[in-house]
């Protein structure tokens, strides 16, 4: 996709989030091409405003309670209006996908405004990692959404937009689930997609179907290993009964700091911002639980334990595949 | 050339398809790639997306990761029944070294 238009290939990408702000912000990046087919460094999309394009404005993204909204981006470049030029929709860790009008030339309009589907109604992914991939899947001559998300399952919404509205904003549906999330049984495993997946759409077995690339994440280790011996499985068997017993102490001394916390937060009689509660807790509680001998005994001792029981583990392993799914 | 990459990454339309809404499909394979099953680099978080990027007229595979937001390229070929695989992994080039998409860690 040529970003910039200047007739060379570009590659977009969106960020977990940027280093160098006070809140978090899963920015926008660009590769520009050139006419030999090679790319420049990642330089960052600003809006028309001149700052970082970004899903939530400024003040909004210095709340905590939102910035789920502005990270872990995943943008998708369509002309989605329908003026010709490029716009983007971007999905984020939250599960919502966020609109910004593209003005040509690389250009993009600041403010981000939800996707919605015809009835009003946010387009979501409920599990969170919304994964916008934009193509004509029903061959209705519109474009549809698709999207992967966070617990595999693949989504589709149709654009019901009626010929010669093509030159408008879509009119997508409520998603439907084109492929269900893998079971329980399958997380993890080898027979499907685990978690986090990115969707691409293409035909890639030459039968004229579109199939869908999907990007997973997957976790797996932790668990005791299978060529313990008896001797091992009942040391580890007892290592962890006192992890459980320590961890359980650690809670209870814990819970009663926490508790005396709640109780002067609700005594201030008014709703405290993040760094009042945040001073609040260092008076209140942080000293005195760094001198709490007991609750650094119970804390020294959990390490302890972790290190030994590790030995028992199969070591943890994160990774991830491209997997595909076949129309049939 | 048409090409997107990302990791939390974009990709671009493809060309209209004969498929359906009420589509079904295969039991997923992983995808192969010089003869191994394509893998990114701890903590995973594969992000796929195919585009022409040596001007052949067959798509190649990127293959975005967050391990320092890298992009890994697999050179694309089509069988006569018009069947895509891909080559071994390289890492995308951007202004002389590794790309690395900032702000993935």
């Amino acid at each position: 996709m040529d970003i910039n238009g200047d007739g060379f290939a570009d590659i977009l990408s969106g960020c977990y989030s940027q280093h160098g702000y006070d809140f978090m912000v899963g920015s926008f990046w660009v590769l520009y091409g050139d006419k030999e087919g090679k790319f420049a460094k990642a330089v960052e999309l600003k809006g028309n405003d001149g700052k970082t394009l970004m899903i939530l404005n400024e003040k909004d993204a210095k709340n905590s309670n939102f910035d789920i909204k502005n990270i872990c981006t995943r943008p998708y470049a369509a002309d989605l209006n329908g003026d010709g030029k490029l716009d983007l929709v971007s999905g984020n860790f939250e599960g919502s996908f966020y609109f910004f009008a593209g003005e040509g030339k690389g250009a993009f309009q600041s403010k981000a405004v939800e996707l919605t589907d015809v009835g009003g109604k946010a387009l979501k992914v409920n599990s969170g990692h919304s994964d916008p991939f934009l193509v004509d899947w029903d061959a209705d001559g519109d474009l549809d959404l698709l999207s992967g998300g966070s617990d595999g399952e693949i989504v589709w919404a149709e654009n019901k937009a009626a010929k010669g509205e093509a030159a408008t904003m879509p009119k997508f549906a409520a998603f439907a689930t084109l492929i269900a999330a893998p079971t329980s049984g399958e997380k993890g495993g080898p027979e499907a997609p685990s978690y986090s997946v990115r969707i691409h759409v293409a035909d890639i077995n030459g039968d004229g179907k579109l199939d869908i690339l999907a990007g997973d994440a997957r976790h797996s280790g932790g668990e005791p290993r299978a060529d313990l011996s008896e001797e091992e499985k009942t040391k580890h068997k007892a290592l962890q009964d006192e992890m459980d017993k320590v961890s359980e102490k650690w809670q209870a001394i814990y819970s009663k700091y926490w508790k005396e916390f709640e109780e002067a937060v609700e005594k201030a009689g008014k709703k405290l911002t993040e760094e009042e509660q945040e001073k609040l807790w260092k008076e209140l509680v942080e000293d005195k639980m760094e001198k709490d001998e007991e609750l650094k005994t119970t804390q020294k001792r959990m390490s302890e334990l972790q290190e030994e029981l590790g030995k028992y583990l199969t070591p943890w392993v994160s990774t991830g595949n491209v997997w595909v799914y076949t129309q049939k | 050339m048409q090409l997107f990459g990302t990791l939390l990454l974009a990709a671009v339309a493809v060309s209209p398809s004969l498929a359906a809404a009420d589509a079904k499909f295969d039991t997923p394979q992983k995808l192969l790639a010089g003869g191994k099953a394509i893998e990114v680099e701890q903590p995973g978080y594969a992000s796929p997306c195919l585009a022409d990027m040596d001007g052949d007229g067959v798509p190649d595979l990127l293959v975005g990761q967050f391990n320092k937001g890298k992009i890994g390229v697999y050179k694309g070929s089509r069988s006569k029944d018009g069947k895509l695989s891909f080559g071994e992994r390289t890492w995308l080039q951007a202004g002389g070294a590794d790309a690395e998409i900032p702000g993935v860690w």
